[in-house]
């Protein structure tokens, strides 16, 4: 098991190089930020003297290892905005607020998704899983921010039952929509995922044999096929958080959450690189660390993939 | 007594030579209901939105000042915007951006994809052991991020439409490719080892010539379905990034762009989100299942087993 692990981790450190090397390249290619960050009247000394304080006048081969070794040491540049604070500070903060949402959002898509699929598996081409695999193909096609937008104006706007915007990190009445905004298209791929994993165990011949000892039909569906039917779920379940993290960008500016999300997008329309990048390379580490998580977890689950 | 002569009809007009597997796959999209609406829906979508100029009721940027009212009326269907032009219109025009940027960069991707894959599965070895490692680090990004990134590097308010189009159409195929390229690598590694193949190449055929007579015909039929649904999730990602303000620059329409609009004036404008939204929505689920059906049609072995 723990060769498994450090294999994985192994496996882990060309990616994030690659993720790093992609995102010097993109930033290269963009030329020098600090025209855009002065404006267009600013006298050339005073550029001279801002390029080299943040410096931009040095070769890219330089900047490159110098930007490698910020990067391990944690540093990521700082803010051309934000009173120029470090991109990890501002990082830091923005983060607590996006996992929270990440995490509600999976939240949601566990606790509506399983029992869907459960529920359409037990009844198979009944009404109810019509009607589950029906919303399941509308909910794939709504764009996460659409659905804030529309969450918001009937609850927020017209039920008044949640704040419109804002957050308060007390209280978790600003989280509710957004959540659920984030999670539906989760949900759906949970629901989906667990009928038709469920259905193909509930086929095994194990099963059968749990049937003919006499166990009681929720028995055998919860307790002998569910489990196994879980593994391919929880994949899908790890792998979404990129989506989520994706989806937070959008779903946060609608709802003005103070997550990274919000940090990025108006980073992007200031055209604050180190910003913009600082942001990708954190929600990119997330991301490789959930599959790494996902995958650890899958051969807890399942012995069989850890001797491949 | 009937219906087992028009089952067995049915199976003996299937199994007719001369019917190859694309007319029959044809047959069974022309046949299945479902397929023929989302036809339709989607030769409506395309007509509206490339025929804008025509059909739209107004210009996208001519301002209603002396309306009373910004709320859909009988003039104004969607109502009027916040610099009070004609939603509807607006809504029409959108279509052009979001359906444009979605089947180029979904070509784009399918380009990419099926090179590398055909480059990785053919020939194997380092080769492949270089593109799948590539795949992996570029599938290591969030997609919407990368896209997200690229196009904030690429941003200039002054761009017009077009060069804009090109930016988004760049950012969303150099993102989306790593799938179609998996697929393609799968597909060609189980076909190399077919009998035909090896008979076309005991018969002198080059490489070259086995490649593009004999393997990636045989992809095609699974690449179909997939450019088909990358379509809809492209029209997404086009969305989302308008919604940041790296769309098209207005006052130019997009869907996304006009949610993004929309969003700071939901209090008092609901018909300003809902529509260009629910169009995005139509758009997508048309495109999805576009993709169904012609799976079904293609495979219908595999959507059975699906079921």
């Amino acid at each position: 098991m723990w060769t498994y692990i450090f294999r994985r981790f192994l496996q882990a450190i060309p990616v994030i190089l690659g993720v790093a090397i992609i995102s010097f390249f993109f930033s290269e290619m963009s030329g020098s930020p600090i025209r855009a960050m002065l404006g267009p009247k600013v006298s050339p000394e005073v550029l001279q003297k801002v390029t080299e304080h943040y410096g931009y006048d040095k070769p890219a081969p330089e900047r490159f290892f110098i930007y490698l070794s910020n990067l391990l040491h944690g540093n990521l540049g700082y803010s051309l905005f934000n009173a120029g604070l470090p991109v990890t500070d501002l990082i830091a903060t923005g983060m607590k607020v996006t996992l929270k949402l990440s995490l509600g959002a999976i939240l949601f898509a566990i606790c509506l998704g399983l029992p869907l699929g459960i529920l359409s598996a037990r009844y198979p081409n009944s009404i109810f899983d019509y009607a589950a695999s029906s919303f399941a193909g509308v909910a794939v096609a709504v764009p996460a921010f659409f659905l804030a937008i529309v969450l918001k104006l009937v609850f927020s706007v017209w039920l008044g039952w949640f704040p419109i915007t804002g957050y308060d990190p007390g209280s978790l009445k600003h989280l509710v929509l957004p959540c659920f905004a984030l999670g539906l298209i989760s949900t759906a791929a949970t629901a989906r995922l667990t009928r038709n994993c469920l259905l193909d165990t509930l086929s095994q011949d194990y099963v059968r044999t749990g049937r003919a000892k006499g166990c009681a039909q929720g028995r055998v569906l919860l307790g002998h096929a569910l489990p196994n039917a879980l593994v391919p779920v929880i994949t899908i379940i790890g792998s979404d958080f990129a989506g989520l993290l994706c989806g937070a960008i959008l779903t946060e500016t609608v709802f003005g959450l103070p997550g990274v999300g919000l940090l990025l997008s108006s980073a992007v329309t200031q055209r604050d690189l180190p910003m913009v990048m600082g942001c990708c390379i954190m929600m990119s580490l997330i991301f490789v660390f959930a599959n790494l998580l996902v995958d650890i977890s899958y051969a807890f689950l399942d012995p069989r993939i850890r001797y491949e | 007594m009937s219906n087992a002569l028009i089952s067995t009809a049915a199976s003996a007009a299937e199994q007719k030579p001369g019917l190859g597997p694309w007319r029959l796959a044809l047959r069974r999209f022309l046949r299945n209901p479902r397929s023929l609406v989302v036809m339709g829906v989607l030769g409506v979508l395309l007509t509206l939105s490339f025929g804008a100029d025509w059909i739209a009721p107004f210009t996208y940027m001519e301002p209603f000042r002396d309306a009373a009212l910004k709320n859909p009326d009988a003039k104004h269907w969607f109502g009027l915007d916040n610099i009070d032009r004609d939603v509807l219109s607006r809504v029409i025009y959108g279509g052009r951006v979001s359906l444009t940027v979605g089947v180029l960069a979904t070509l784009m991707s399918v380009f990419i994809g099926t090179v590398v894959g055909l480059l990785a599965g053919f020939f194997g070895g380092w080769l492949d052991a270089l593109l799948m490692r590539f795949t992996d680090i570029i599938s290591g990004f969030p997609s919407l991020l990368l896209a997200v990134a690229i196009t904030a590097i690429y941003h200039d308010p002054h761009q017009d439409v077009w060069e804009k189009i090109g930016v988004l159409v760049i950012a969303l195929g150099i993102v989306g490719w790593t799938g179609i390229a998996r697929l393609v690598r799968a597909q060609v590694l189980s076909i190399r080892t077919l009998d035909y193949v090896t008979a076309a190449t005991a018969l002198g055929s080059s490489r070259l010539r086995v490649v593009f007579r004999h393997i990636l015909p045989n992809c095609i039929s699974p690449l179909i379905v997939m450019t088909t649904l990358a379509i809809g999730g492209n029209i997404l990602g086009e969305a989302g990034l308008s919604f940041l303000g790296l769309g098209v620059a207005p006052p130019y329409p997009s869907w996304g762009g006009m949610l993004n609009d929309a969003c700071a004036r939901i209090e008092n404008a609901w018909w300003m989100s809902v529509f260009p939204g629910l169009a995005i929505v139509i758009t997508v689920l048309a495109f999805n299942l576009l993709g169904d059906g012609l799976r079904d049609a293609i495979d219908p072995k595999g959507s059975q087993l699906g079921k």
